[in-house]
């Protein structure tokens, strides 16, 4: 088993234990609102697969930044929710000629990825407090590339699939009262601090209806971070 | 300090030996060492009346065109697209020494005015003249007329091309185009009058000389017999026209100088003597190009029926096929259409023929005299197959493979001249200048072969020099074969005519022997300059020029470049020398060397060569500069040079190339389909926003009812 696996085996293994807390908490649990829908802020890097995406961009990662939305149809054991997201990254890359060499010219690459996602969480005890969690989903990527200076835009886009997976810790467990009060106010039923890693794979188009791949790929490994609220 | 070694040269090496009795091409020639490299084949060369040498290469995608100091050999000095031809095929030089204008052949006919009194020189106008078509393969210079002559060899025709300034027209002038019965694709200007055409005719060799005299041109078409094979060249000297074909044949045309066609005495007409109605002449009498049926006629001597005559012979202009005689294509004296006959256009007895009309070669002053070229046909000694020749001063030049032949008028080989590689064309200079150049295809170089005496400079042991030191030259001097010594002179700036400041430098130099100067740095002035060099006689001198720099700045270090879309950005390390006050970027279009001044400019002129650029505050830091507005694809070269505080510009760095172009990223390089979705006129992409809109919407409903359960 490798230690990527293992670690995994061991956060999830944690995360389905029950607590004494948790159990004390039970009472308090039922009196929560019910989840309905989720909202979160992320940011994270890009972290771009193709070697002639990379030889002029870089293969450093790209800091992106994640706005997601989304229902929960079902939370009880199995957590579920199907989300909407759109990010924005941009950034800047040497400019080439077209007979190779690279230019005094810069050129920024700017992306917004929408996303539609189906999102299955482990959430089988009340105020579990890590939620490990995977998925899949869509990506419609836009982009566009400038040439500074006032040179040429080439705008375009790619679509494709993904797949997901990381850990929900939740938050309530920093101030618990706190958090009940949140909840009874404002609806807000947990706060959550998300680690998820993501692959895009985003190298077609469609060219007559049909899924054609284009001349590059903007397939990436995605490492986020953020904050996501369940109302 | 730099260590520097340089070549420069003006008549330099040995290769042989030649003793022919004529002018500046006597003596001895010496192989030029001095191949210059232009980086692709030169596909034709011309000299102008300034002895500078014109070199049309044919680029990868367009010709250019490469101008060359001859008595400087700086180099290829300027280097220049030539618009609105995509294929050049010949070059010509017209104007004078101070204005020189260039013509250049192909799919069209450019013309470029030259401006010399720059360094380098510039081009002040040019125009290109469409051909509808056609393509000019060969061009001919008639300076009497201000005319140029283009050989069309797609449509069978020559081109009449008045020239003025930089502008000109084609064809501009009644019975041009001229329709020939063959293919041209060789000219020379025999004399005023007369322009020598060589080609073929459906694979076979065919030459006419067209009388220019008067207001319609005419065509008097050459028998040739005995030519085979393809003409390579034409060339004329001294009056006298020389066609050469690939297997070494020449035909040399003689004008004949006594009399003309008419009837006036010393004219082609009824005098004796002349080419009329007495004996001896083409006249009305026995044994001329008269009149009378059976004229061109019967006597040895005559135009007549004997070999080389005019006459009933094959061969002649008499009345065989071929000939200049009674069947149709032939300059003879006889009735058919397109004859020297009585037909409209021929030498009969039509108004506007060689007959017996005003006008004409005929019976009235002032005829033509083509009928007077006599064809002279001789197998040379040259190596074959031939690719070109040049006939200068009683002296023929032809080139075959690697070798070029020197023959004299009667096709003997006098001499033999090993090149580095195939020659494909060749070109004469000036009487003074005395330079022969041909143009190494296969190395995309040029030689130069020349008179001694030579003066060649070996070595340059720094050419940057404080006032207190010397400048330390190796050179070698002196005319081949010869022993003795020359007074060695030079000068600063000018030209290498001699025209600069002298320098109180003088010594006697041993002929053939490397010799090493030191010419003291209070003799030079401060500053960069080019010195020139001169060692010989009042007969001839040897000349060789380097350029140094007197004070006390060091060349930046550091230069490079990079290219973007239509621009540069040049950066260098400033040193810490306080007598830097300011530096020069240097940039131009055509490739320069220490001393020259490079004219370079951006499209708008908002930047030009010299390019001033500040200190910056610290030494060691990075200078930066950066040139904009330029044409994409256009090299330019660059270098850089201190400045100190009385304005000298120290030592120029390394000249580095850069080419801009266009450039772009992964997107517009890799061809990507791009955006099918609409983008608003801002070019913003509408997805996100509406995400988000719809998004925010949701989070309000959902909260409402979230309050209204509770």
């Amino acid at each position: 088993m490798s230690l990527r696996s293992l670690l995994l085996v061991s956060a999830l293994s944690l995360s389905l234990l029950p607590s004494q807390a948790l159990a004390d908490d039970a009472t308090k649990a039922r009196d929560e609102s019910p989840q309905v829908m989720n909202a979160g802020l992320g940011f994270g890097w890009h972290f771009f697969q193709d070697d002639a995406f990379t030889g002029l961009y870089g293969d450093k990662g790209r800091f992106m930044t994640k706005l997601q939305v989304g229902v929960v149809p079902w939370s009880k054991y199995v957590h579920v929710e199907v989300n909407a997201s759109v990010s924005f990254t941009q950034f800047t890359g040497s400019a080439q000629f077209a007979s190779g060499g690279a230019s005094a010219d810069e050129v920024m690459f700017t992306l917004f990825p929408v996303g539609l996602d189906l999102l299955v969480g482990i959430d089988i005890v009340p105020e579990q407090p890590v939620v490990p969690y995977g998925g899949i989903g869509l990506n419609y990527t836009n982009f566009r590339e400038n040439e500074t200076g006032g040179g040429v835009s080439n705008p375009g886009y790619r679509f494709g699939p993904s797949a997901f997976f990381g850990a929900a810790f939740l938050l309530d467990w920093l101030e618990r009262s706190r958090a009940a009060e949140v909840d009874s106010k404002s609806g807000i039923n947990d706060a959550f601090f998300t680690l998820e890693g993501r692959f895009n794979g985003l190298q077609s188009n469609f060219v007559d209806g049909v899924l054609t791949p284009d001349s590059f790929s903007l397939s990436s490994w995605q490492m986020i971070m953020g904050i996501k609220l369940v109302i | 300090m730099r260590r520097t070694t340089w070549s420069a040269l003006a008549g330099i090496g040995l290769l042989g030996s030649l003793s022919f009795g004529s002018a500046v091409h006597a003596g001895v020639i010496a192989f030029g060492a001095h191949d210059v490299d232009l980086g692709d084949a030169p596909i034709a060369l011309a000299v102008t009346p300034g002895d500078r040498l014109v070199v049309a290469v044919q680029d990868t995608n367009t010709p250019v065109m490469g101008w060359f100091d001859t008595l400087d050999w700086r180099g290829a000095a300027v280097q220049r697209e030539v618009d609105d031809l995509s294929d050049i095929r010949c070059v010509v030089a017209a104007g004078d020494a101070d204005a020189p204008i260039l013509l250049f052949g192909g799919d069209a006919v450019g013309i470029l005015n030259v401006d010399d009194s720059t360094s380098p020189p510039t081009f002040s106008a040019e125009s290109a003249l469409g051909l509808s078509g056609g393509t000019v393969t060969a061009l001919a210079w008639d300076a009497g007329r201000g005319v140029a002559y283009g050989a069309d060899d797609e449509a069978d025709t020559l081109h009449w091309i008045p020239v003025t300034g930089a502008g000109g027209s084609i064809d501009s002038s009644t019975g041009w185009p001229l329709a020939l019965f063959f293919t041209p694709t060789h000219l020379a200007m025999i004399d005023e009058d007369s322009l020598l055409v060589g080609g073929h005719d459906e694979g076979d060799p065919a030459a006419a000389v067209i009388d220019l005299d008067g207001g319609t041109p005419s065509v008097k078409p050459l028998t040739l017999d005995g030519v085979a094979g393809t003409f390579v060249a034409a060339s004329a000297d001294d009056g006298d026209g020389w066609l050469l074909t690939d297997g070494g044949t020449l035909v040399h045309l003689m004008f004949q100088e006594t009399g003309d066609d008419d009837d006036s005495a010393g004219d082609d007409d009824d005098s004796a003597g002349d080419d009329d109605d007495s004996v001896g002449d083409d006249d009305d009498s026995a044994g001329d190009d008269d009149d009378s049926v059976g004229d061109d006629d019967d006597s040895a001597g005559d135009d007549d029926d004997s070999v080389g005559d005019d006459d009933d012979s094959a061969g002649d202009d008499d009345d065989s096929a071929g000939d200049d005689d009674d069947s149709a294509g032939d300059d003879d004296d006889d009735d058919s259409a397109g004859d020297d006959d009585d037909s409209a256009g021929d030498d009969d007895d039509s108004a506007g023929d060689d007959d017996d009309s005003a006008g004409d070669d005929d019976d009235s002053a002032g005829g033509s005299r083509s009928s007077v070229f006599e064809e002279w046909v001789f197998d040379s000694d040259a190596p074959t197959p031939a690719v070109d020749l040049v006939a200068r001063d009683g002296v023929l030049y032809v080139l075959a493979g690697s070798t070029v032949t020197v023959l004299d008028t009667d096709g003997v080989d006098q001499d033999s001249l090993a090149l580095t590689g195939n020659g494909s064309a060749m070109a004469v200079s000036s009487v003074e200048d005395g330079h022969l150049y041909v143009a190494l295809g296969e190395l995309g170089q040029i030689a130069v072969l020349g008179d001694g005496p030579f003066l060649e400079i070996t070595e340059v042991v720094d050419s940057a020099i404080g006032s207190s030191e010397n400048l330390e030259v190796t050179i070698v001097a002196g005319e081949v074969g010869d022993s003795g010594t020359c007074s060695l002179t030079g000068t600063v700036d000018g030209t290498i005519a001699g025209d600069g400041a002298e320098i109180g430098f003088t010594e006697e130099v041993s002929l053939g022997e490397a010799t090493v100067l030191l010419i003291p740095g209070s003799d030079l002035e401060e500053g960069g300059h080019r010195l020139h060099l001169f060692c010989g006689d009042e007969d001839a001198v040897g000349r060789a020029s380097l350029t140094y720099y007197l004070g006390d700045l060091d060349a930046p270090e550091g230069f490079a470049l990079v290219a973007g879309e239509a621009r540069v950005t040049a950066s260098w390390t400033h040193g810490d020398d306080e007598n830097i006050a300011s530096y020069e970027l240097l940039f131009s279009e055509t490739e320069f060397v220490e001393g020259d001044e490079p004219t370079g400019a951006n499209s708008d002129a908002s930047q030009t060569s010299p390019l001033p650029v500040a200190v910056p505050i610290a030494a060691g830091d990075t200078v930066s500069e950066e040139v904009f507005l330029l044409v994409n694809g256009s090299t330019y070269y660059f270098a850089v040079a201190a400045v100190d505080i009385e304005g000298n510009r120290g030592p120029i760095s390394e000249v580095i190339v850069a080419t801009p172009n266009v450039t772009g990223g992964i997107a517009a390089l890799s061809g990507d389909r791009g955006c099918s979705c609409e983008y608003p006129s801002d070019g913003t992409p509408k997805s996100p926003p509406v995400l988000l809109t719809f998004s925010l919407m949701l989070l309000v409903l959902v909260r409402r009812h979230r309050h209204g359960v509770r």
